[in-house]
């Protein structure tokens, strides 16, 4: 399947730049919400803000404990959350997450496992990054 | 100046500031990003860089899951 191009995006802070950003649809179960991500291939895991799990009807207090993500995110307990992504146009495939108590992330799509799911191959200097699902 | 000491800079600027900053650019930030933008957080603090026990964990429930299937 052909690869899809996405524009990297512009961030003001710290200083006028720009990231790999990405449209994604998350679901769980019935509940499905539009969110923009950060592609972040230094990231172990996918990472899920507090409130946005909670907005897809996941359970804190049911959800399965995991170690710490580290960085900045390493004080906030973290959960395991198993959702659907969708990456338009290609079909949804299933993407583990670390959900953590905190809002103050935006989702991050990390080596665990968006990066198994999908190829991504980033091409700064012209501005704009592809995407397609894995080749079997 | 080293970008190191660019950075710590900027990391200094104030809120005003960094709206000064958003202005110049020539996109709107995306809305989830601007909130993060105004909490005065630095971008690369926020990566987990390195989990290999959580993705290792993950990895195992998202097998259990397919098996599941």
């Amino acid at each position: 399947m052909n690869p899809a191009t996405f524009p990297f995006r512009p961030i003001a802070h710290p200083l006028p730049t720009r990231r790999p950003i990405l449209s994604i649809r998350l679901s769980s179960g019935a509940v499905s919400v539009d969110v923009e991500a950060l592609i972040d291939s230094g990231a172990d895991t996918c990472v899920l803000p507090y409130d946005l799990g909670l907005q897809l009807g996941l359970d804190w207090s049911r959800a399965f404990a995991l170690p710490s993500v580290g960085g900045s995110l390493a004080s906030a307990a973290s959960r395991a959350a198993l959702l659907y992504g969708e990456v338009a146009p290609f079909a949804p495939v299933p993407l583990g997450f670390a959900w953590v108590q905190s809002n103050a992330t935006p989702v991050i799509l990390g080596i665990t496992n968006f990066f198994l799911e999908f190829d991504v191959c980033f091409y700064a200097t012209r501005g704009e990054f592809t995407v397609a699902p894995r080749t079997p | 100046m080293s970008f190191a000491e660019v950075l710590a800079a900027a990391n200094e600027l104030t809120a005003d500031e960094r709206h000064e900053l958003a202005r110049e650019l020539s996109e709107p930030m995306p809305p989830a990003f601007q909130a993060w933008a105004d909490s005065g957080q630095a971008l690369e603090m926020h990566s987990p860089l390195f989990a290999p026990e959580a993705a290792a964990v993950l990895l195992r429930l998202l097998e259990q899951e397919r098996a599941a299937r």
